[in-house]
């Protein structure tokens, strides 16, 4: 029988290391988020927990800070064009992002 | 433990000089403050921090330098070189005014490239070097502050978008810009960009403080790798706070406090 691969599993995100490195990712940029945040609990946030447009902490001002902050914590360098609204729509879609950046660093 | 303020002359500009202890010992710390909105967010830990150095007898302090805070000069005028130079003014008044022999730099994200700088000149009597969350490449920290003024378009999908790479050209083609409330000069851009934490001289003593959320806070690992790949020994740790140079709402990190006031209160 055949496994199912994580890349089928989470269907758009990057093919991008193990399962215990995307948990960790995933724990690491809430971790990110909630301290830049300063939310009180990030901990019952999964990969399909809604930002942009959810989280009313989250404007554009935030968004500058949280890169910032993933930027520093990941050692990781984001440019202009790869970020969008899209980018921060779930903990998923920023997780896969970082992932991204993480795998094929430029 | 109530703030010494008083003014320092530099280059015919007055200096806002906030100091805790001074004159009640011969080693002293100079906070090196962080860069634009950063320093406004973390004016209330670095006055915390003074009050609990005086308190245990280390004397503190910590200058508005040119073109911030209640000192003369406008922040579009402002030079890195200049900000090294009269942190350098400062020890030296703080030898002749106060009888301190040794200065320790206490250097906050940016100011920690900054105090690196400074202590970097052999002819100065500095002692040990911390830094507090530590900004190590100045192009990327200044991609990241002209990022500001770039994100609000992002994120409303109001047309028109500017890239950080049109920023920066618009910077050095009109001199200035404004970026979130700061007027921006081209020459301060340039020197930022130019800067590395980078050559770190051999003081006794090189500390790197990180602050975390969660329980069980850690170095980041862009930290790890930068530690790792120094040539020179840095002792690190990381205490749970908020990142209060950033965040909304004013942030404090009483554990940072703590440990700094450990190390540069005594012998460690």
């Amino acid at each position: 029988m055949r496994q199912r691969s994580l890349t089928e599993t989470n269907a758009g995100a990057q093919p991008s290391g193990s399962a215990d490195e995307q948990e960790q990712l995933l724990a690491q940029v809430k971790s990110c988020l909630g301290t830049t945040l300063q939310l009180d609990s990030v901990e019952h946030w999964t990969a399909d927990t809604r930002l942009l447009g959810s989280v009313p902490e989250l404007d554009s001002m935030a968004v500058v800070t949280v890169l910032l902050s993933m930027e520093e914590y990941f050692g990781i360098e984001v440019e202009d064009d790869e970020i969008s609204a899209e980018t921060f729509e779930t903990v998923g879609t920023l997780s896969a992002f970082v992932a991204g950046k993480l795998h094929h660093p430029h | 433990m109530k703030a010494q303020q008083r003014f320092l002359l530099h280059d015919s500009r007055r200096l806002l000089l906030t100091g805790f202890g001074l004159g009640t010992a011969s080693r002293a710390v100079i906070i090196v403050p962080p860069f634009a909105e950063e320093l406004n967010k973390s004016r209330r830990m670095l006055a915390l921090q003074g009050r609990a150095l005086g308190a245990v007898g280390v004397p503190c302090c910590y200058l508005d330098l040119s073109g911030t805070g209640d000192s003369d000069g406008e922040f579009s005028e402002a030079r890195c070189s200049r900000w090294i130079d009269e942190l350098s003014a400062l020890l030296h008044c703080l030898r002749s005014d106060y009888g301190v022999e040794t200065v320790d730099l206490l250097g906050l994200r940016f100011g920690a490239i900054v105090a690196n700088e400074l202590a970097r000149d052999a002819a100065l009597p500095i002692g040990r070097l911390v830094f507090w969350q530590p900004v190590t490449n100045g192009r990327q920290y200044l991609k990241q502050f002209l990022r500001t003024r770039v994100m609000a378009g992002v994120i409303s999908g109001s047309g028109g978008r500017e890239s950080v790479t049109e920023l920066r050209t618009a910077l050095a083609t009109t001199g200035a810009l404004e970026v979130a409330g700061y007027r921006l000069g081209d020459e301060l851009a340039c020197e930022i960009e130019a800067l590395e934490l980078r050559d770190l001289p051999a003081v006794p003593a090189i500390h790197w403080i990180e602050v975390h959320g969660g329980a069980e806070p850690a170095l980041s690992p862009a930290s790890r790798r930068f530690v790792q790949g120094l040539p020179v020994s840095v002792e690190t740790r990381a205490v749970q706070g908020e990142p209060f140079w950033s965040t909304v709402e004013i942030g404090l990190a009483p554990a940072l406090i703590e440990a700094t006031t450990q190390i540069l209160g005594g012998v460690e």
